[in-house]
């Protein structure tokens, strides 16, 4: 059976009140949501919670996938959105800061993104560039999802994805080289 | 740089081309185009370097811990609360039966200075009585005018009709959805607009209201022009009270529908997003 055929199943049996198929189905995608979501948010902390609050999204929301795309499409959306809403609230908290805004002799910066397991000159260089551009290059860069299914999650046309995706490389090339300069 | 220059270095870059030499001919030619080459790869090669993150044993449990107890919390909701236009639905009908009453003593009494007085007699000792009539009316829920969005069962808002289903504003809002369903819909389209910090507070509102699975697709800005008003117990004897819906939220009304469903038959949720209750839901 193939993974997108076990999804569907897993997700009638949830429809039809079986939540251990709910655990089965955060089993199987909830390292991939949460490796997005730490991309796209820089920190654990913060990525764990995103990936918390996409999975009650998709189960509060089960009823309403369709198939029409796959299952890990469908919850890849949900998870770029949630960190999308995550980052934004933050930005008008200002009380929690992301390493993008925070001096790079700063400490407590420093030891998020260590903490986040992640190479920190990267990690810093994808924290700086612009939100749309950052959920681009981490889904087909990182990820390695092709660009239709970029599209699909990003809700917009595949060329937008390939300038989005080209421009955030260009971004991070100048970030990284002016770390190692 | 020409389009098909920068699909070509992107190709390059990620190794799909199958023959490079019109790419690697392409970047012999300009230093420009060698350069934009040399970035992307730099910054491509950096990020596919990158692991796989995995969570922790510990991350993984908190994470399956804390999801089932948000969860568990969400089938002990609690009721639907009591929507704001209830007050004024049960203030509408006492004062519906106090004019008609009025008219009628009018009538009887030949409508000089006498019946005015008598009415205005009657007023307070009348009042009770429809206002406790519609007290009834929304503790007792089985009538079916009563609205009550609960989503307990996830099965979704159930159909809602307003107390005072007569009133304008039910079919003006009923209009607007027809409206939004066939694609001429008059209020914001585009809810949220260049202000990303609106979005939060406005689907706040709309989970509040117990929309859960809904989004919202547009605003609604009750104005004169789109004449969204209820009149609310019209006194014959001193004119007609009229407040609008702008004066009684204050704002908007937020338009939700629910994500993904088909836009030409979806229900569509009016939300007041000052109350965030939901005033009407048009299915």
């Amino acid at each position: 059976m193939t993974t997108a055929a076990q999804d569907a199943e897993l997700l009638a049996r949830v429809l039809g009140g079986d939540h251990d198929a709910f655990n089965v189905i955060m089993r199987n995608h909830e390292d991939r949501v949460f490796s997005v979501c730490l991309r796209i948010m820089g920190n654990r902390e913060h990525a764990l919670d995103a990936t918390q609050e996409t999975f009650l999204t998709a189960f509060r929301k089960a009823e309403q996938f369709k198939g029409d795309s796959a299952f890990g499409t469908w919850i890849y959306r949900i998870a770029v959105n949630t960190c999308y809403d995550q980052l934004r609230k933050q930005k008008r908290r200002r009380t929690d800061p992301l390493p993008e805004h925070l001096d790079p002799t700063d400490h407590a910066a420093t030891e998020a993104i260590d903490s986040a397991g992640m190479r920190p000159d990267i990690q810093r260089a994808l924290a700086s560039i612009p939100d749309d551009f950052r959920a681009a290059v981490v889904l087909a860069d990182i990820e390695g999802l092709g660009l239709p299914e970029v599209a699909e999650i990003l809700g917009v046309p595949v060329g937008t994805v390939k300038s989005r995706v080209f421009r955030g490389r260009r971004l991070l090339a100048e970030v990284l080289g002016n770390q190692s300069s | 740089m020409r389009d098909h220059d920068l699909e070509l270095i992107a190709a390059l870059v990620e190794g799909r081309l199958e023959d490079e030499t019109e790419a690697r001919a392409l970047l012999e030619s300009s230093p420009e185009l060698l350069a934009e080459y040399e970035a992307q790869r730099l910054a491509y090669e950096a990020l596919r370097g990158l692991g796989p993150m995995t969570l922790s044993d510990t991350e993984r449990a908190r994470l399956h811990r804390d999801v089932w107890t948000e969860l568990r919390s969400d089938t002990q909701a609690q009721p639907a609360r009591r929507p704001w236009y209830y007050t004024w639905a049960s203030v509408a009908a006492g004062l519906f039966v106090v004019v008609g009453l009025v008219t009628v003593l009018n009538q009887n009494l030949g409508g000089g200075d006498e019946g005015v007085f008598l009415a205005a007699d009657q007023t307070t000792a009348l009042l009770d009585a429809p206002t406790e009539e519609g007290a009834q009316s929304d503790a007792g829920g089985g009538d079916g005018a009563a609205p009550e969005i609960t989503d307990d069962s996830g099965d979704g808002p159930t159909a809602t009709t307003m107390a005072a289903s007569e009133s304008p504003p039910v079919a003006q809002l009923s209009a607007e959805a027809e409206n939004l369903r066939q694609g001429e819909f008059a209020g914001d389209l585009e809810p949220y607009g260049e202000d990303a910090t609106r979005s939060s507070a406005i689907e706040a509102c709309v989970e509040r209201a117990n929309l859960n699975g809904y989004e919202v697709a547009a605003l609604l800005t009750p104005s004169e022009d789109t004449a969204v008003s209820t009149t609310i117990a019209g006194d014959e004897l001193d004119g007609s009270t009229t407040t609008t819906v702008a004066e009684v939220t204050e704002d908007r009304l937020a338009v939700a529908v629910p994500a993904g469903a088909d836009p030409a038959t979806a229900p569509v949720a009016f939300v007041d997003l000052t109350t965030c209750e939901v005033v009407y839901l048009d299915e």
